[in-house]
């Protein structure tokens, strides 16, 4: 065999293991697409608490869900938790009460308001929404599931909260 | 006088410069395949940032014990006229404090992501530690400044900061070996390699050589936490 043919011949050899790494590299990609492509989304605000939307709200002793309610979990260490709850109570319109869920005693400063209601101590209702972080808000509709639930620590942040949910029957009927 | 470090480690530093000034700590996380770095500082940053920084409050939120804080900052890019707005977030839990920034988590995952962390407030400072599936990326660091010496950076002595030292003995000094080295040609700094640390010391007015003279006396421990 001469000098050309056996360089010609390990060219030939070096390209056919070349195209079987390309080959093997291609499929290594394609199967990390799928991967990405397969991987849902963490929704927003996974493990940041509060129940999911669209779920029955639980039932917790002495807090009234029937025909919907507005839930506020507060703490008195909180400024914002004061703040948003007179916002929070007028846009939740008649028919639909407020319920503030203070994790420790009512601060002496809220005064009360109309369609407010305060739960002191209320760690059985954290608990049970699985909340951990005040102010939280959650809507809970008319059937009793969940149509609201995040972190409302400024005004702006807990009425687009509630307007997601949009107006009451009650509230409807008034206008 | 001693530190708490991000990591829960206890940083000795023993130096003739005053050592009144406080500590800041910095640790880079490993979460969800994305690095975040959070710092660790004394109480009332939050306010320091709002006053110094122009960080604008926007939600406060009570959690863990602790009081979290939010503000964005505008940044505006000269050149482009683009903008790029930062959230940070500051969790003060009475005697330290945490910070986050971030251009892409919304509120809710930070508060994810300060419920995933396990936070060890205390008397001497406050330690971050990976936990939910976090991990460190790198060494976590201590910054601290030491007046007529300079800034200095602490890193624990481990394989990977071991790695980055010259092959060759530093000057013996009282704390361990001395190496000079640059942070861009012509900006020197001193390096200083105790048993359990790595300390740059960045000069500061007082030049290279009152760093080198501060740090030929200096004594700086790495205690690891247990």
């Amino acid at each position: 065999m001469t000098l050309t043919a056996t360089l010609l011949l390990l060219t030939w050899m070096a390209l056919i293991v070349l195209g079987f790494a390309l080959a093997g590299l291609l499929s290594r990609v394609h199967r990390l697409e799928q991967q990405v492509a397969g991987a849902a989304p963490a929704p927003a605000g996974a493990g940041a608490g509060g129940p999911p939307v669209g779920v029955t709200a639980p039932s917790v002793p002495g807090l009234n869900l029937e025909g919907g309610a507005v839930l506020l979990f507060a703490d008195r260490e909180c400024g914002s938790c004061r703040r948003v709850l007179p916002a929070v109570a007028a846009a939740a319109g008649p028919g639909r009460p407020v319920h503030v869920l203070w994790s420790g005693p009512r601060p002496t400063t809220v005064d009360d308001a109309t369609g407010v209601v305060h739960h002191e101590e209320a760690g059985a209702a954290y608990a049970a929404f699985g909340v951990r972080a005040a102010p939280w808000l959650v809507a809970v509709d008319a059937a009793g599931t969940t149509a609201a639930s995040g972190a409302a620590g400024s005004e702006d942040r807990a009425l687009a909260l509630l307007d997601a949910v949009g107006p009451t029957d009650a509230g409807e009927a008034d206008r | 006088m001693t530190h708490v470090a991000i990591d829960g480690g206890r940083v000795h530093v023993t130096s003739d410069a005053p050592l009144a000034a406080p500590a800041t700590s910095a640790g880079r996380y490993v979460v969800d395949g994305v690095i975040r770095e959070i710092t660790t500082q004394g109480t009332g940053f939050f306010d320091v940032l709002v006053a110094a920084e122009g960080l604008a409050p926007t939600e406060d939120y009570q959690v863990r014990g602790g009081a979290l804080r939010l503000g964005r900052t505008v940044h505006v890019d000269p050149a482009t006229g683009s903008e790029r707005v930062d959230t940070t977030a500051v969790w003060d839990a009475g005697d330290g404090s945490l910070a986050l920034t971030t251009s892409d988590l919304d509120t809710e995952q930070v508060l994810a992501l300060l419920d995933r962390l396990d936070l060890r407030p205390g008397p001497e400072g406050l330690a971050v530690l990976p936990a939910g599936g976090i991990g460190w990326h790198d060494a976590p660091q201590l910054v601290k400044e030491l007046p007529g010496i300079g800034l200095l950076e602490v890193l624990p002595l481990s394989a990977e900061v071991s790695g980055s030292l010259p092959s060759w003995p530093g000057t013996p000094v009282a704390g361990g070996e001395l190496y000079r080295d640059e942070v861009a040609p012509g900006v020197p700094f001193v390096v200083l390699v105790t048993e359990t640390a790595r300390v740059n010391v960045l000069p500061d007015d007082d030049g290279i050589e009152a760093a080198t003279a501060g740090a030929t006396e200096l004594l700086v421990e790495w205690e690891r936490a247990s």
